[in-house]
């Protein structure tokens, strides 16, 4: 094949363009070794004497956690300030390890078990202010523990694959794709009806329902994000694992996140959380309600804040990427442009110099 | 405004008189409430023994239900409920959520 000028033109034209292009990779390029993403749902006053004014006497948590451990199934509420953090430790094979604290206070845990067998603590024993059985039914064969305990950290570590964000429990199984952050890739973004959670012993997932944006910034402890900022909002079957927790109707999920970084700036818009990172290290499901955001939220009819376990705290240098030193004269593309340019222009010169002749 | 949420924890079953033997008596236990935009029902099947009324027990069914208000559906929103069943109740909760701004309303 002969290749005219023009021709020649265009192929050098798209070479250049092709081999300028950064590669490109599901994970965005803040998410990195030793950074770490916190979010928090807070206890806030008003909220709770607002509570009270209206008439409601039960206690305000600001989280509720289905914990499945040593064969057991804890659930456990929190009262005050709870926080979510998030490390990435290690990049190994194209996989990340992710490190997860959950630190919560003010803390009752209920566990059953069955009779004759032993209570196994998922908490310090200096952290238990007082433990007590609950009475249950005559025939049931087993012993509620009621657990107050003044603080409790939940621990677990997972993997994410960097090429799509899936997400893995140290044993291997595939719970879906991360909520730490969304694609802004355009080829890997979120699509419509695509798979974003799996529960693969419960044969359940929950689909991408759509992703809205709007242009309104939204406000997180972290700081204010946007505009514009998007909602991506989930969509899946009853969720039912039973005596635990069941849906009676589709089970939702909605997170909020910063389209130009891809940071979620809430896992969730609806308080309940059912994500990969948390179900990769034993938390099939959880609910967080940040006083503060319900406060502005449900009593003011502020929407201004992200979401109700808003960003607390990141050490990610997201905010400044376009600043990335570059020594422009050691990299060797600059050579490739400019020699290429110089190649094409040479070229040309020479057609036009046959040309005129 | 808050979640739309029904709890029946720790039941409270009351003697009905004396008796030499077992006997079995059968009741009811339910909350229910409503918001402005949505409510949450939860009811709990009670068998028990009538002179041990707190020891001595079984919970026969446990149901809890959810939905929107007549201003929740006017308003356009949607409802979302789920149930966490206990060894001895239920909680039953309703989320109502913004569909335009995928925010929770209550």
């Amino acid at each position: 094949m002969k290749l005219n000028g023009a021709k020649f033109i265009v192929l050098a034209i798209m070479l250049l363009m092709i081999t300028s292009l950064p590669f490109s990779s599901a994970r965005p390029y803040w998410v990195k070794p030793g950074v770490y993403v916190e979010y928090a749902a807070m206890r806030y006053d008003p909220y709770i004497q607002y509570q009270l004014s209206q008439g409601y006497s039960t206690e305000q948590r600001t989280a509720f956690l289905v914990y499945l451990s040593h064969n057991a199934s804890y659930r456990i509420y929190a009262y005050n300030d709870t926080y979510l953090k998030f490390t990435i430790l290690e990049e190994i094979d194209g996989y990340l390890t992710v490190g997860v604290h959950i630190d919560m206070s003010n803390v009752t845990v209920k566990v059953t078990v069955p009779t004759g067998e032993n209570l196994s603590p998922i908490w310090e024993q200096n952290e238990v202010i007082k433990v007590e059985t609950i009475p249950t039914p005559g025939n049931s064969g087993t012993l509620e523990y009621k657990v107050y305990l003044s603080s409790l950290r939940i621990k677990g570590v997972y993997r994410i694959r960097e090429s799509d964000g899936a997400v893995f429990s140290l044993d291997g199984t595939h719970y879906g794709h991360t909520f730490l952050w969304i694609d802004t890739d355009p080829g890997l973004a979120p699509q419509e009806n695509k798979t974003f959670v799996v529960f693969p012993t419960l044969n359940w997932t929950m689909k991408v329902e759509r992703v809205s944006v709007r242009d309104k910034p939204s406000k997180t402890y972290y700081g204010k994000f946007g505009p514009p900022v998007a909602t991506l909002s989930l969509l899946g079957s009853p969720l039912v694992m039973e005596g635990l927790v069941e849906f009676t109707t589709q089970t939702p999920g909605g997170l909020r996140y910063d389209p130009a970084t891809g940071m979620v700036l809430s896992p969730t818009t609806l308080s309940i959380l059912i994500s990969p990172d948390l179900a990769a290290i034993g938390i099939p499901f959880a609910s967080f309600m940040d006083e503060r955001v319900a406060y502005e939220q449900m009593v003011k009819g502020n929407p201004m804040w992200a979401g109700l376990l808003p960003l607390y705290d990141t050490n990610a240098e997201f905010q400044r990427a376009e600043e990335v030193p570059f020594s422009k004269a050691k990299t060797p593309w600059k050579y490739a442009f400019w020699g290429s340019l110089v190649l094409l222009g040479s070229i040309m010169t020479a057609k036009g110099w046959r040309k005129s002749k | 405004m808050k979640k739309p949420v029904a709890i029946l924890f720790g039941l409270l079953v009351v003697a009905a008189g004396f008796a030499a033997a077992t006997t079995w008596a059968v009741t009811e236990v339910h909350d229910y409430t409503s918001i402005k935009y949505g409510w949450a029902y939860a009811e709990v099947g009670v068998k028990y023994d009538v002179s041990n009324p707190y020891t001595n027990y079984e919970i026969t069914y446990r149901i809890g239900t959810g939905g929107l208000t007549k201003t929740g559906k006017d308003a356009g929103y949607t409802y979302f409920h789920y149930n966490i069943p206990d060894s001895n109740g239920i909680e039953s909760v309703t989320i109502v959520k913004n569909p335009i701004t995928g925010n929770l309303v209550e």
